[in-house]
């Protein structure tokens, strides 16, 4: 107690790590060039940011449930193009169902949400009733899914064409935007809400929360892991199917190699965040602002014209000095 | 331990046995693509299979080094032990070209390599049975380089900053690429042999053939460089296709004025739609068919003791220069996008 | 050079955490060759104070004088070094290693052979079973850690600290796990040890041994050593009265509950779908009793009340509830059949770590009532921190806020958040395995109080403990158990030390007399 002002300096650097990093980065990005305090410069990072944060939430339902999931990047694909090959315009000359009709713009939705919950449905059965580790059962059906999509693109008369001539409604839905901001990131910023309020003020919430934090004692206070566990995984899954469905809106196109990567951009994503790895503990605050920080070290890298190969070094420094805090602040407490 | 053993002596009996009995009458090709999720290979594979397939001489196999090196060593490997005589490689691995072609001497397989960076003089002078079959990677460059030259010509006010130079984005796929590395050469030497003096603005703008990469990189680049940018070359169409919906987005292509030349390569069919709209500049086909023919008919040749020249192959568009064969690019501008249409089914060689 | 009076001494040290003075200028000193034993209530700073010794955690204030030198100890294998060796309160053996790794780990002997270590498994399996001999301990070296039993990882733990030929041993409640024959093993290990010269730190609740192994007693009371008296001056009564600071003259709460006629809970040749564990135990309990269960350990009393509680499957038999048949599959079955389940593994099976002490309250009544706390759509936490707030001052758990994550309260503070988990929802069958293990005095009596008034309102109680007097003091009736067999029922009045003993280790030796 004698030391109490070096003690609270200590402390606030350590708890509010996160939003310090990213002031630091923002104002560096900001002083070589000015610009960068735009408004355009805002929107098209939460623009960018929007569809990741999306599979970073689904991301989180998974680790705050004590497992992991390697599904997310290949679920987006799928997603995308599903989505994609339902909402092309009748005219389109390689048009992937030739005889479909011009769907309206909830079908592609609804099916990319669908194929989600159907892959999220799967990692939670084979994980909570197969047994199966979740780090290798979401790797497996990962694998499945790749396949399937790569089979579903190379379907006659696509033949593994990325799908274009998508509908004007759908591609609105990806690039338009309602007072300057885009759809997708009222999307993006709803589903981030809705996932709040499900965590933290409702009762499947918490027992989510608490089958993360210790699934036996969970078990014995009646809660039905095996329920909660298809219904985290079921959530993740129709997150990563509504991102897939948005990627393809917003980038007019899909291929199967669509959402490559995206599962460990999210988990990173997650851990800045402040998840554990063991399950148990996040907020989707912390997860959004994770989510940021990543896109902010892209944009912004990119703005002030720095070598690609720069984010990735800059991108690992970040999650080593982020997560060495976030231990350092949980070590304090102990 | 014992049990161990005998366990794998066991299998490796059961290898040898198999290893033994491999009676093929067909003579069998093992193909090597790097990657089947790129759509102009997985059109060039479907072409060699279907025309191999309706011929029947020679028997094809393949396989996806997905994009990854030691996956590529795992399948030459694997079809080497497979007994093929032929082995085509579309190589991903530039630095290993001379031990691919010294192991495949050892094996004494006709190897072709296809699509990729040329084996050296070196290489063709020590081994007989190299072929390569490839594209001239670099013309893809040159089309874009000169489309730009011609448009820069024709409109005074597309140097939108007026500062006499041409300032433009450089889309890469992969640094290591070596289509990227051409094409990002040889369209600037385009532009330069034209007299044009040129500025790169946001150095390597690596987006990996990606659509919503190119994009958001397009995109940060311009809210700084937004009065400054004339033209964006892309190593594909893909990554074009993304720099048009960033440009989009910032209030480009809403009329002539606001045109801003965007190039790509690979004329796939979103990007001749883009043609068709008028927001791409020019793309260039790489024919996939005639890619798959060529590497057919060069084997079919030599199983038939036939010499490989432009005349014996018949092929439009494909030269041959000793044991390289080289297949044109075709430039794709609005006023030609019917040339970018080619049939992945048609069989006739 | 001169022997110092003492081996050990700690003088002033003060050790703080957020919020909290753990450790209050405490000075303590251990002679060379006795046993020291340290007590007091859970939270009075004992675990902290030997976590300084062993380096674990490191004092703000004052020194360590070993041998008359005073040093500062790092961490762990710097404590190891200077010859201190800690036998911790909870297991640490890794599951998947044999016994003999366990014991060795970190310091497995090899042959360098080419420059690499190899390991030299004779001589580990030599050295284990040296060292296993020379302790009595009956364990296969080559055992997994994982196959033991909880005592005979106890053991696995004492052996390792001996084999450091430390000067200086800690024991943090070495006999919690641990069955009587086991313990009098641990205490001809203990007496070994002393004539060697070793001196042994003894942390127990269990007052009956201290007094039989002990020459010297520390209590402490909120992080301050309140005294140091040799063992034949204190008594049982004395020892109580200093730990807790007050009078204390019964460890149990009068009896005023009184069984009813009526049967709540019986079960018929109920039998575990592992075949190992428990076979055909068929018994009925009335509204009102508290039914004690005792047996060593391996009896599958544990096993038995979670197959009750449906997390465990059974191959057999049947269960019945005020005389209807009740099919209970899953722990949320038997909650709705109004049946609560305090785990022996408080740790494992019973706190939520991360949730704070309110969340960790509400648990069971959120879940199983949904209705309950629902205000709209969402949770009402006005009505949860209240629930909460309420048992916390009924139960007097000991936590800064009802905010605050449970996993930084002490052991019997966190069993009592658990126990008020179980309370909310007013169960009918309150079942609970071990209650009070590693639980100070204060605390047990009003586990002990709580069970009394729960009976008295007509509850069934069914207990599983391994302490006798608790055993004894609290049950209307005991069923024995021995290796996954029901040797018998004792009456509660009648029942004795000796009885309960003969029938947890008889039950073959009785079936040997029936086939004869």
């Amino acid at each position: 107690m004698k030391t109490k002002n070096n003690f609270s300096l200590q402390y606030i650097f350590i708890n509010y790590a996160l939003y310090i990093i990213m002031a630091l980065m923002i104002l560096a990005i900001g002083m070589m060039s000015p610009k960068f305090f735009s408004l355009r410069v805002l929107r098209d990072i939460l623009m960018q940011s929007s569809t990741r944060i999306i599979v970073a939430m689904g991301c989180m339902y998974i680790l705050v449930s004590g497992s992991a999931d390697l599904s997310g990047g290949r679920t987006v694909g799928l997603a995308a193009v599903i989505a994609g090959s339902l909402a092309q315009k009748s005219d389109y000359y390689i048009k992937f169902w030739p005889n479909l009709p011009e769907m309206p713009l909830i079908v592609p939705i609804f099916a990319a949400i669908l194929i989600g919950l159907i892959i999220g449905l799967s990692n939670g059965f084979v994980t909570a009733k197969l047994k199966v580790p979740s780090f290798l059962a979401t790797l497996s059906v990962m694998m499945v899914a790749y396949g399937a999509n790569q089979l579903y693109c190379n379907k006659a008369p696509n033949n593994s064409q990325p799908l274009g001539g998508f509908l004007k409604t759908f591609s609105e839905l990806g690039t338009g935007s309602f007072l300057n901001i885009p759809y997708i990131v009222y999307i993006a910023i709803f589903v981030c809400i809705f996932q709040f309020i499900l965590l933290t003020k409702t009762c499947l919430g918490r027992e989510i929360f608490a089958c993360g934090s210790n699934q036996e004692a969970a078990r014995v206070s009646g809660i039905n892991v095996f329920k909660i566990q298809m219904v985290t995984f079921a959530l993740a899954g129709a997150c990563y199917g509504l991102a897939g469905c948005l990627e393809a809106a917003r980038t007019g196109s899909a291929t199967s190699n669509y959402g490559n990567g995206y599962e460990m951009d999210a988990i990173a994503s997650c851990i800045v965040g402040g998840c554990s790895m063991t399950g148990g503990v996040g907020n989707v605050f912390g997860v959004f602002i994770g989510v940021l920080i990543f896109n902010i070290i892209n944009y912004g890298l990119t703005f002030i014209g720095l070598s690609s190969y720069w984010q990735w070094v800059v991108k690992g420094l970040i999650i080593i000095v982020a997560v060495s805090l976030d231990m350092r602040k949980y070590n304090k407490e102990n | 331990m014992k049990k161990t053993v005998l366990f794998i002596l066991a299998i490796v009996m059961m290898f040898a046995t198999v290893g033994t009995v491999t009676a093929e009458d067909k003579p069998l090709a093992g193909v090597v693509w790097y990657n089947f999720a790129d759509t102009f290979i997985q059109n060039a594979r479907q072409s060699l299979l279907n025309v191999a397939k309706a011929d029947g001489t020679i028997e094809v196999t393949d396989a996806d080094s997905n994009n990854d090196v030691a996956t590529q060593t795992n399948n030459i490997n694997n079809m080497f032990a497979q007994g093929v005589q032929y082995f085509v490689l579309n190589n991903l691995n530039t630095a290993a070209i001379s031990d691919i072609v010294n192991q495949a001497k050892a094996e004494g397989v006709t190897t072709i390599f296809a699509n990729t960076d040329s084996p050296s003089d070196e290489d063709f002078a020590n081994y007989d049975d190299l072929y390569l079959v490839t594209s001239r990677a670099t013309e893809s460059g040159t089309i874009m380089g000169e489309a730009v030259a011609k448009y820069w010509e024709e409109h005074p006010e597309a140097d939108r900053n007026q500062n006499g130079k041409l300032d433009y984005i450089m889309l890469y796929g992969f640094t290591w690429h070596y289509d990227t590395q051409v094409r990002a050469e040889y369209s600037i030497q385009a532009l330069e042999d034209a007299g044009i003096t040129t500025n790169r603005i946001g150095g390597e703008i690596i987006a990996e053939y990606n659509r919503g990469k190119a994009q958001e990189m397009v995109a940060a680049l311009l809210a700084n460089y937004s009065d400054d940018i004339d033209a964006i070359f892309s190593a594909n169409d893909d990554m074009a296709l993304g720099a048009i919906e960033a440009l989009k987005a910032g209030g480009f292509f809403k009329d002539e004025k606001t045109f801003i030349p965007v190039c790509g390569v690979d004329a796939t069919a979103v990007g001749v739609d883009a043609l068709k709209d008028g927001t791409l500049l020019v793309t260039s086909l790489n024919n996939p068919v005639k890619l798959g023919k060529a590497i057919y008919k060069t084997m079919w040749l030599l199983e038939n003791d036939q010499e490989v020249t432009t005349e014996t192959l018949g092929l439009d568009g494909v030269e041959v220069e000793g044991h390289r064969i080289w297949i044109s690019y075709t430039a794709i501008t609005k006023d030609n996008v019917d040339d970018a249409s080619y049939d992945i089914n048609d069989a006739a060689f | 050079m001169k022997d110092p009076e003492y081996i050990l001494e700690m003088k002033n040290i003060s050790k703080s955490f957020p919020g909290v003075k753990a450790l209050d200028q405490v000075d303590f000193f251990v002679r060379p060759g006795k046993v020291h034993a340290l007590m007091g209530e859970n939270g009075a700073g004992k675990s902290t104070l030997m976590k300084c010794v062993f380096g674990m955690y490191h004092p703000d204030e004052g020194k360590i004088i070993i041998d008359g030198q005073t040093i500062s100890i790092i961490n762990p294998r710097d404590a190891l070094d200077h010859g201190i060796a800690m036998i911790h309160q909870e297991l640490q053996s890794i599951r998947t290693r044999s016994a003999m790794e366990n014991i060795w780990v970190g310091r497995i002997p090899y042959n360098q052979i080419f420059g690499v270590r190899w390991v030299d498994d004779k001589k580990l399996y030599n050295d284990t079973k040296a060292l296993f001999n020379d302790l009595e301990i009956s364990i296969d070296p080559y055992a997994k850690a994982g196959t033991l039993s909880s005592s005979q990882c106890q053991m696995l733990e004492i052996a390792r600290a001996v084999s450091y030929n430390a000067k200086i041993i800690i024991m943090d409640e070495p006999t919690s796990s641990l069955t009587e024959t086991e313990t009098e093993l641990l205490f001809r290990i203990i007496h070994k040890l002393t004539a060697k010269g070793v001196a042994i730190i003894y942390i127990s609740h269990k007052i009956d041994e201290i007094l039989k192994i002990s020459q010297e007693v520390s209590i402490m009371r909120d992080g301050k050593i309140i005294g140091t008296w040799p063992s034949d001056e204190l008594n049982t009564d004395l020892i109580v009265k200093r730990m807790v600071g007050r009078e204390m003259n019964n460890r149990f709460p009068a009896k005023s509950h009184q069984p009813k006629e009526s049967i709540c809970l019986e079960i018929r040749h109920f039998t575990s779908a592992n075949r190992h564990s428990f076979q055909d135990i068929s018994f009925s309990v009335r509204h009102g009793e508290i039914f004690g269960i005792g047996g060593l350990v391996g009896a599958q009393r544990t096993e038995l009340v979670e197959s009750i509680f449906g997390l465990r499957k059974i191959s057999n038999g049947e269960l019945l509830i005020n005389g209807n048949p009740v099919l209970i599959h899953s722990p949320e079955d038997a909650i709705q059949s109004n049946m609560a389940l305090l785990t022996e593994e408080r740790r494992a099976s019973g706190i939520i770590p991360r949730f704070s002490v309110m969340e960790n309250v509400v648990l069971t009544k959120q879940t199983a009532n949904k209705a309950y706390y629902k205000k709209g759509l969402f949770l009402d936490n006005n009505k949860r921190s209240a629930d909460a707030a309420h048992y916390v001052q009924a139960f007097s758990i000991k936590t800064p806020s009802i905010k605050t994550e449970i996993r930084y309260l002490s052991g019997g503070n966190q069993q009592k958040t658990v126990l008020a988990r179980w309370m909310l929802i007013n169960p009918e069958i309150l079942i609970l395995d071990e209650p009070t293990r590693g639980i100070d005095v204060g605390t047990k009596f009003e586990i002990y109080s709580l069970m009394e008034k729960m009976a008295g309102e007509g509850k069934t109680i069914i207990m599983i403990s391994s302490e006798m007097p608790e055993l004894l003091g609290m049950s209307d009736r005991i069923a024995v158990m021995c290796e996954g067999h029901l040797s018998g029922i004792l009456d509660g009045p009648t029942a004795t030390d000796e009885k309960v003993m003969y029938l947890a280790s008889s039950y073959k030796h009785e079936e040997e007399v029936l086939n004869k």
